[in-house]
């Protein structure tokens, strides 16, 4: 059926998968499509020999222009794609060229790639934002026939998958013959993510029937702490984690923070020295080199164990790594599966993965987990829409280039899903914003950004332009600071605000060393090998995950079966009994029927603590709901904390919670008009604000690695966003901002079904006299937020003397 | 609010400016006039107030006052000339009776010539009486003894915590080391949150009035 997969297989001795057959007949057959299937089965393969038959069965000349684009979200996946795809035209002596297009393609290679064209580009996102952004483009993707887009899964819940969306409508426009093709792991909303993909494109969607064995097991502590606070306190576990390194070949251990891989990695080595030269560390602030050393390294088979982040959760194929270690909550089913999929990576080999709570309630979540993995709760993944900054964008980007016109690019764009339900006003708003820089045109104005000039609109200042280029992508990081060595060699990156807290001589851990501050110029930080013991932990930015509303049902589940009988059975629950009884002596354990309100007195005021467990995103819509619902009856300033089981508002002034709870404090009437004109939603849209205002070009973010003096262009996007409100209120961006919070954060359809469910329940108000083992680490999650993560454990430490 | 440092009376005002009642002299930091404009002329559609509201606070303090020098402590326009400078420029003389010095900061770069030929002097730092000395940048430490110096820069504030743990961020004077930081006067500016250090007063401004920060405490 297909003579080059055909001739492959046979040369290795393998027999391809039903899914594969499949997909080759689909684009044999011209069709576009999805492909879900587990990695290490060869899904590659499976789209690759579809486009290199489309390409040679041809029987016209073959024209020397861009053939396939395969766009992946990481950089070290597109070299593995460029390193097999390569391979197979190599071994089959085949003259199709596949060379890498990324962030780190030096200009000589790219000009090389505009005179001699290979016949696929392997790259990313914003790599083919760059290609459209220069010169020539729509006659260098003229002969385009496929566009790939790898672990669409991944792109797609983020404002990077946008762009894709926005790059394919100017690519059909260019070919009309265009065939899409998706490779997604296992969501929820696999149709829904086809549909976004092909746009007016029909396809099919091919699953492979293939179930990967997997194997999970929740460390559990030696003894139960019964007031848990969240945070690195994991460490505690290390000894746990030593016989599971020891015992396997090689282990990856994901931490969800960067810093939290930095704590584990200069802990294992401290505490196992045995473990030196044979661990590592890789995270997305180290260089480039750090991390493809390891990577290296790993594929060899030459390390133990690695701590990593999220950088190491998609795509490439690690053989030798047969265990992964999951520390603290991975906070949703479809993530935690993906990072379980990295070991065991050959066919049928099964995929082992231990969960490491951080603190005694977490250790809920490993039950959950296995819950909701046995009843496949895969979560969605909901895309973006409207997004006018991404919008703002893109326009700029084609002007740059070879200009657009508005009412060709208004049907190109109403096309796709995320612009489909803009309307013809909203996009001439786009158009002002970049031409005139707003709505209101005055006399005496400057403006200057996009010129029109016969209907086309385009960038004709080389410095707009250079700024666009160096600030174009969806992905927005504080001003970073490069660390180097005095010699020069370099190590990473850290965020400009970490480094400046510092003071010359202090030590802080990076890269697994320990670092002392020499001195900073420009946006560099020299630092030398430190002599002391002791260092302080960058925080760096970034978002940080909250639990998925799937994964919420799952634990809301696991939570009712601790009043089942069936109880005994579960591992987890049985393990955190003394918990549950402390809990149920000083407070109540709400049945599932039942929703549990404590209000406690402290030196810091009046706590009320509510526990719907619904996961930290809703609990922030719910506190701010319920605050303004308290401010009705007396005006009062509330501060508010969340957690992944429930929230507290903390007042000086006291309330009847009693009355207030029969008043219709948890009820659903109301709810949309409270949410409405009640909650303060400024506070919350002022922060999404901040990425859409470095999106849409406000904010200049200075030239990377190039520390050019900026500093008259520079404002914060606080200052945008205050000016915003007080003069355009009406601003699109501005209004993104608030939409986002409703979407993404006050998910009304969410939030009604939550109150829906409460206001069925029966309420159990206990007034404890202390913080409770499901309030305190609550409380302690407002720590967390405000202090230094040295700082806040021993001041909680302090307070625990105190509080409980 | 009225304070007396180096035996100088000095009104903080809560329109982010200083008084000093002995010289008639209004102090004013940090107003970054043309900011809006400039990133507009970049690109950047920040949008533009105008007139720009620090004209008729100065207006308003004239009347109030009886102000014979205004004192630009530096950063008076954000950067090069743009359309702002005609409205700074129409702003001055219909204050003839005025006297408009310019300590120059970071940020001023529009030449000399420019703000001298719309009878502005200009200056890298002011010294009056042997006690006080106006700089752009403060010297704390360097000021020298028996001088108060009164800079900008810095853009002081102040972050206070509540009970509660309500948080607030408010501008502020800040004094240390024989040094009276001003707030700054521009509405485009932002803050920088100083430390509270025992040697430091923090005079913070809060709506129309001036408190010191540990009578709120």
């Amino acid at each position: 059926m297909n003579d080059f997969a055909n001739t492959w297989f046979f040369n290795n001795e393998w027999k391809p998968y039903a899914f594969q057959e499949q997909t080759w007949k689909a684009i044999a057959q011209q069709k576009s499509g999805l492909l879900n299937a587990p990695t290490g089965f060869g899904k590659t393969y499976a789209i690759w020999f579809g486009i290199l038959q489309q390409y040679y069965q041809k029987k016209e000349k073959k024209s020397k222009k861009l053939h396939a684009l395969w766009i992946s979200p990481l950089r070290a996946l597109s070299k593995e794609i460029q390193r097999a795809t390569q391979q197979v035209s190599d071994h089959l002596d085949l003259d199709y060229r596949v060379e890498l297009r990324t962030g780190d393609t030096s200009a000589s290679v790219r000009q090389k790639q505009k005179t001699n064209t290979p016949h696929a580009l392997i790259t990313t996102p914003e790599s083919v934002q760059l290609l459209l952004s220069s010169k020539g483009y729509s006659d260098f993707f003229s002969g385009l026939e496929f566009v790939v887009v790898d672990e669409w899964h991944e792109l797609l819940g983020s404002k990077r998958g946008t762009l894709v969306e926005l790059a394919l409508s100017r690519l059909k426009n260019i070919n009309p013959n265009l065939k899409i093709w998706g490779i997604s792991a296992t969501i929820g909303n696999l149709d829904e993510a086809m549909h976004i993909l092909l746009g007016s494109n029909k396809g099919v969607l091919i699953k492979a029937a293939l179930k990967k064995k997997i194997h999970i097991e929740t460390l559990l502590p030696n003894t139960l702490e019964k007031y848990p606070q969240a945070g690195h306190l994991g460490v505690k576990m290390i000894d746990k984690v030593f016989p599971v390194i020891d015992q396997h070949h090689s282990t990856l251990l994901f931490t969800n923070t960067r810093s939290q891989a930095e704590i584990w990695y200069h802990q294992l080595l401290e505490k196992f020295p045995e473990l030196a030269g044979q661990i590592a560390l890789h995270h997305g602030s180290l260089s480039e080199e750090t991390r493809l050393w390891v990577e290296e390294a790993l594929h060899a088979g030459r390390l133990k164990a690695v701590v990593c982040t999220s950088s190491l959760d998609l795509g490439v194929d690690f053989r030798p790594v047969d265990c992964v270690v999951q520390i603290g909550s991975p906070k949703g089913v479809a993530r935690f599966m993906q990072r379980a999929g990295r070991s065991g990576h050959q066919p049928d080999a099964i995929s082992k993965i231990y969960f490491l709570p951080t603190h005694s309630l977490e250790i809920m979540e490993g039950a959950a987990l296995h819950y909701a993995v046995s009843h496949s709760m895969y979560e969605q993944r909901q895309p973006y829409i409207r997004c006018f900054d991404i919008l703002v964008q893109y326009m700029v980007t084609l002007a740059v280039s070879e200009g657009f016109r508005a009412e060709e690019l208004f049907n190109e764009i109403i096309a796709t899903h995320c612009f489909g339900s803009i309307t013809k006003e909203e996009f001439n708003d786009c158009l002002l914003m970049i031409t005139q820089g707003g709505r209101s045109l005055e006399a005496y104005d400057e403006f200057h950004k996009v010129i029109v000039e016969d209907g086309l609109y385009k960038v004709t200042d080389k410095y707009i332009a250079m700024r666009h280029r160096l600030s174009m992508g969806a992905i927005v990081s504080d001003a970073m600071m490069q660390v180097r060595y005095m010699k020069g060699s370099y190590l990473g990156s850290i965020e400009e605000s970490f480094i400046s807290k510092l003071k010359q001589g202090d030590a802080f851990w990076f890269g697994g060393k320990l670092l002392e501050l020499v001195k900073t110029n420009a946006m560099q930080a020299i630092v030398k090998s430190s002599k002391q013991k002791k260092g302080i932990v960058p925080s760096w930015m970034g978002g940080r995950f909250a639990i998925s509303t799937d994964f919420a049902t799952a634990l809301r589940h696991t939570f009712q079966m601790i009043h089942s009988r069936s109880k005994d059975k579960i591992r987890e629950l049985n393990f955190l009994q003394p918990l549950f009884s402390l809990q149920e002596q000083v407070s109540a354990i709400p049945k599932e029927n039942e929703l549990l309100v404590e209000y406690i007195k402290t030196k810091f005021g009046h706590h009320l603590f509510v526990f719907p467990f619904d996961g930290k995103l809703i609990h922030e819509g719910m506190a701010a709901l319920t605050a303004f619902r308290l401010s009705k009856i007396k005006k009062a300033s509330f501060s508010i904390a969340s957690n992944e089981y429930g929230f507290e508002l903390l007042s000086e002034t006291e309330y009847d919670i009693d009355a207030a709870i029969q008043n219709g404090l948890f009820s659903d009437i109301q709810l949309f008009e409270d949410i409405e004109k009640g909650i303060n939603i400024s506070e919350m849209a002022r922060r999404k604000f901040r990425d859409i205002a470095g999106i849409a070009g406000l904010v200049f973010q200075g030239y990377p690695g190039k520390p050019v003096k900026t500093n008259h262009l520079q404002a914060n996007s606080g200052l945008f966003f205050k000016v915003f409100e007080e003069y355009e209120p009406d601003n699109l961006l501005l209004r993104e901002a608030y939409d986002e919070v409703f979407t993404f954060q006050l998910d009304y359809a969410r939030m009604r079904q939550v109150y829906q469910r409460v206001s069925q329940h029966k309420i159990i108000l206990r007034f404890p006299e202390r913080l409770t083992p499901f309030s305190f680490p609550v409380f302690a999650e407002s720590f967390r937020e405000r202090y230094s993560n040295e700082d806040w454990e021993s001041r909680l430490e302090k307070l625990k003397q105190q509080l409980l | 609010m009225k304070i007396e440092l180096n035996n100088i009376e000095l009104i903080l005002l809560s329109q982010k400016a200083l008084y000093l009642p002995e010289y008639h002299i209004l102090c004013i930091a940090d107003w970054h006039l043309g900011k809006a404009a400039h990133l507009r002329k970049s690109g950047i559609p920040l949008p533009q107030h105008k007139p720009d509201p620090g004209f008729a606070i100065i207006e308003e303090l004239c009347d109030q006052f009886s102000i014979t020098k205004i004192l630009f402590l530096g950063d008076l326009f954000h950067s090069i000339k743009n359309n702002e400078w005609e409205s700074f420029r129409s702003f001055i003389s219909q204050l003839p009776a005025i006297e408009f010095i310019l300590v120059k900061g970071n940020h001023d770069i529009i030449p000399d010539k420019f703000f001298n030929e719309s009878g502005i002097k200009t200056t890298g730092e002011l010294i009056l009486d042997d006690k006080l000395c106006f700089t752009h940048h403060p010297l704390f430490e360097r000021t020298k003894d028996g001088f108060l110096n009164i800079a900008g820069h810095i853009h002081p504030g102040c972050l206070i915590e509540q009970k509660a743990k309500q948080i607030v961020r408010l501008p502020c004077f800040y004094y240390r080391d024989k040094t009276l930081v001003l707030p700054s006067f521009g509405s485009l500016t932002g803050l920088q949150m100083l430390p509270q250090k025992m040697n430091a007063i923090f005079y913070c401004i809060a709506g129309n009035h001036v408190f010191k920060l540990a009578d709120a405490v």
